[in-house]
């Protein structure tokens, strides 16, 4: 949010001095190689995403149990079915 | 050397498609230009040079970065970076909830007045009568006043900056200032 305020003083001009001082490419190179780099950590290392990792995993464990269960019983009614 | 001569040597058009892939190209490009955004910026945050220092250095390095993607459509690479510049000042702004005052030079507050036909443009009282009213109107419509009235830009320049028609920016002025007209009168 901002408000006008008249300036009846001076003209609003940077000094040539002013200009100087910020001009500086190095800076700029160096917030863009902090931008685009990719990050030092290898992503399993960070602990968020390892957390995340993690339970992807687990999900994907118990999904797996779960049809494990679920097949023997199949099994097992066949078998009685031979019985018969 | 020859190589710092060679880039020197380039067309704007020339050095853009360099700096696609060399950073001392995009350097040249950051020298030629510097000057043009440090003064938008700081005229737009009133006169603050760390901010203003700031925006510009944020402005470059997200054209460094986005650059492969910029396109020549006509205008100067320098409207391109106005336009980084003016939504990194809105962004500030949004960011900012406390009110941040910008001043504005007497001299284009009264061209504005004059623009706008309102009698006795060099009455103090006036003057502030509009700027209150400028300060109640939304961001958005504060930017093209801005633009056009307080940093002094064509419509070209307007239009080249937010990507619409001269024809367009011209027709969103014109209804914002009917609007300000009916408020003074």
């Amino acid at each position: 949010m901002r408000k006008f305020k008249i300036n009846r003083k001076s003209e609003i001009e940077p000094s040539e001095e002013q200009l100087k001082k910020y001009k500086d490419f190095a800076t700029v190179s160096h917030g863009y190689k902090r931008l685009t780099k990719r990050p030092k950590k290898p992503l399993y290392k960070d602990p968020k995403l390892f957390l995340i990792l993690f339970l992807l995993g687990l999900i994907a464990f118990l999904v797996f149990l779960e049809n494990e269960e679920e097949t023997p019983t199949t099994n097992e009614t066949q078998v009685e079915e031979s019985y018969e | 050397m020859i190589k710092k001569r060679k880039l020197t040597q380039l067309t704007e058009s020339q050095l853009i498609e360099t700096a696609k892939q060399s950073e001392k190209a995009f350097g040249e490009l950051y020298k030629r230009n510097f000057d043009k955004i440090f003064r938008f910026a700081f005229k737009r945050l009133g006169g603050n040079e760390a901010l203003a220092g700031d925006i510009t250095q944020q402005t470059f390095i997200k054209a460094f970065a986005a650059i492969g993607k910029y396109e020549d459509k006509g205008y100067a690479f320098s409207t391109w970076l106005i336009r980084i510049a003016q939504n990194e000042i809105n962004q500030f702004f949004r960011k900012n909830k406390k009110v941040y005052t910008v001043e504005v030079e007497e001299k284009h507050v009264v061209s504005f007045m004059d623009f706008m036909d309102i009698d006795e443009s060099d009455n103090q009282d006036k003057q502030e009568q509009l700027v209150e009213i400028l300060n109640n109107l939304k961001q958005e419509y504060l930017d093209l006043i801005e633009l056009r009235f307080f940093q002094q830009k064509s419509f070209r320049e307007i239009a080249s900056i937010y990507a619409i028609s001269e024809a367009n920016a011209k027709m969103r002025l014109y209804r914002i200032i009917e609007k300000i007209k009916k408020e003074v009168y």
